[in-house]
């Protein structure tokens, strides 16, 4: 069967900066990244165009938005469609863009993620994001997704008996990254000092742990071997990997991310890789402690030691596992339906190495991406 | 929220309703139709214990719009004595004299307003226990 599945390529990218764009319309940020993207490919067309997004509905009352994307920028004889699964809404795009070429649907995907988040007063955005849970119980009773993070931190540093100034660290790396990355959102240092005298976000998650506001868009496009023509550009998307697991409260343990552990094994036998194959990662890092239940989820480190590897700088550029070389979801930002994208996007560079930080050689990047504590977790493997 | 969610599903969370698989021994709360482990669709409702362990508790700043007004306000694991793990808000209490471990126990409150003259919705929150249990 593998066979005679099409291979699937990133031929085009095209991002907007990530901002708060007070100037322009979730519209005009899909425009300009598709727009960015469909240049490097001398405007060759899509056949489909799939849309992430995963507030609009609720910030800008839009629903239908792929149509008005693809109307907007002249794409009006093709599909389009929009996916939404909360914080994983790009990497689940991707997954059917992926599917659309693999089965020999399509030949040719545009895939934009696109989010406003600027458009209303922050406790609107708030709102919006807490949608994300249960409604009926969890939204209803005041509690949010920075309240749910706060009890995993507070029981992750009683069990392992790790110090706040340990993960907290992971928020500084991502700044260091994304200090010369033309498109992050955040360009200046963040020492663990300043993190840790920043107000409470929800105890004790303090608020420069957490990813701010953000806009952007991302493009790529995705397409089967046959309609490659930059071989030098062209990256391959080997394998999407997605899991689910039980809502948080109903696990037996909470600072494991099964559903990532699943998706990871399965990629490396899909894939015939380990983890020390993987030469770079992009991770899901929505608030700090998020980092080392995802590297100890994969597996990369012992239970409770998660932030070994950055303390001996093995997630620099040239360390064991580089890591959100381009900031990460709390420097770079965190364009929630977007977001996977750019990561994708930001791998994609790694592999043309056309990045700021660029790893040496790499041959294999790694894009990880969740919804809520790893209720859904997606892995998106590139090669060279 | 449209009001008729709202009685919908009031019982279970006045009353704190689960649902319970036989198969898995296993109680869930959010109730659910289907059991997430077996798939069993023949769940039973069984009440939950209205005292337990604080596990440990945070508190929230950013609030949705519903709840603007009561920001800061405390938010907390807590394992009913049957084992069963809800997350709450907490009430009746400054935060200075809350703890890990210590027992609380669930009361009927007020969550939210509609504005001056809309539906006022109803919960269950939990406070630490008057008496010693
Ligand atoms: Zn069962």
């Amino acid at each position: 069967m593998s066979n005679m599945e099409a291979e699937v390529y990133i031929t085009g990218v095209g991002l907007t900066k990530i901002h708060e764009h007070w100037n322009k319309s979730i519209k005009h940020l899909a425009f300009e990244a598709i727009d960015q993207c469909l240049k490097e490919l001398n405007y060759k067309r899509p056949d489909v165009i799939v849309v992430s997004n995963a507030l609009g509905s609720f910030l800008q009352n839009q629903n239908s938005l792929s149509g008005l994307i693809a109307e907007n920028i002249s794409l009006i004889d093709i599909p389009n469609l929009k996916v939404e699964v909360g914080e994983l809404s790009g990497a689940a795009a991707l997954n059917v863009a992926y599917s659309f070429i693999k089965s020999g649907m399509y030949k040719n995907v545009l895939l934009v993620g696109v989010e406003k988040t600027s458009d209303k007063l922050p406790i609107e955005y708030n709102t919006a994001i807490a949608s994300f849970l249960d409604n009926e119980y969890f939204t209803y009773n005041g509690i949010t997704p920075s309240a749910l993070y706060a009890i995993v931190y507070k029981l992750y540093m009683k069990k392992f008996g790790v110090k706040q100034e340990h993960i907290a660290q992971f928020a500084s790396h991502d700044h260091k990254m994304a200090m010369n990355v033309d498109h992050s959102q955040y360009k200046f240092p963040l020492p663990v000092e300043k993190i840790l005298s920043s107000p409470i976000l929800a105890d004790p998650i303090r608020l420069f742990e957490s990813y701010p506001v953000s806009d952007g868009a991302a493009a790529i496009m995705l397409s089967s071997k046959d309609q490659v023509e930059n071989k030098d550009y062209a990256v391959k998307l080997d394998y999407v990997s997605l899991s689910t697991d039980k809502s948080l409260l109903y696990r037996d343990d909470f600072l494991y991310f099964k559903s990532l552990h699943s998706s990871f094994e399965r990629l490396k036998l899909a894939s015939k890789i380990e983890n020390k194959d993987i030469d770079f990662i992009e991770i899901h890092d929505s608030y700090t402690i998020a980092s080392p239940l995802i590297l100890e989820s994969m597996g990369y480190t012992e239970r409770g030691k998660g932030y070994v590897l950055l303390i001996e700088g093995q997630h620099e550029k040239d360390g064991v596992l580089p890591m959100n070389t381009h900031g990460g979801l709390k420097a770079r930002g965190h364009p929630i339906g977007a977001t996977a994208i750019y990561q994708v996007i930001e791998a994609t560079l790694q592999l043309r190495e056309k990045a700021r930080n660029q790893v040496p050689n790499p041959e294999i990047g790694l894009v990880h991406s969740m919804s809520n504590i790893a209720d859904q977790s997606a892995l998106i493997l590139l090669k060279r | 929220m449209g009001s008729p969610s709202y009685w919908r599903e009031k019982v279970y969370r006045y009353r704190l309703i689960a649902k319970y698989c036989e198969n898995c021994n296993k109680k869930y709360y959010p109730p659910k139709l289907a059991c997430p482990i077996c798939g069993n669709k023949e769940l039973k409702e069984v009440q939950l214990p209205r005292i337990g362990t604080l596990i440990t508790y945070t508190w929230v700043t950013q609030p949705t719009k519903d709840f603007a007004t009561q920001a800061p306000y405390v938010v907390g694991l807590i394992k009913l004595d049957d084992g069963t793990l809800i997350v709450s808000q907490l009430t009746d209490v400054e935060i200075e004299e809350l703890k890990d471990g210590i027992r609380v126990e669930a009361v009927f409150r007020r969550m939210f307003e509609e504005g001056d003259s809309g539906l006022i919705y109803y919960g269950t929150k939990f406070r630490p226990c008057l008496f010693s249990k």
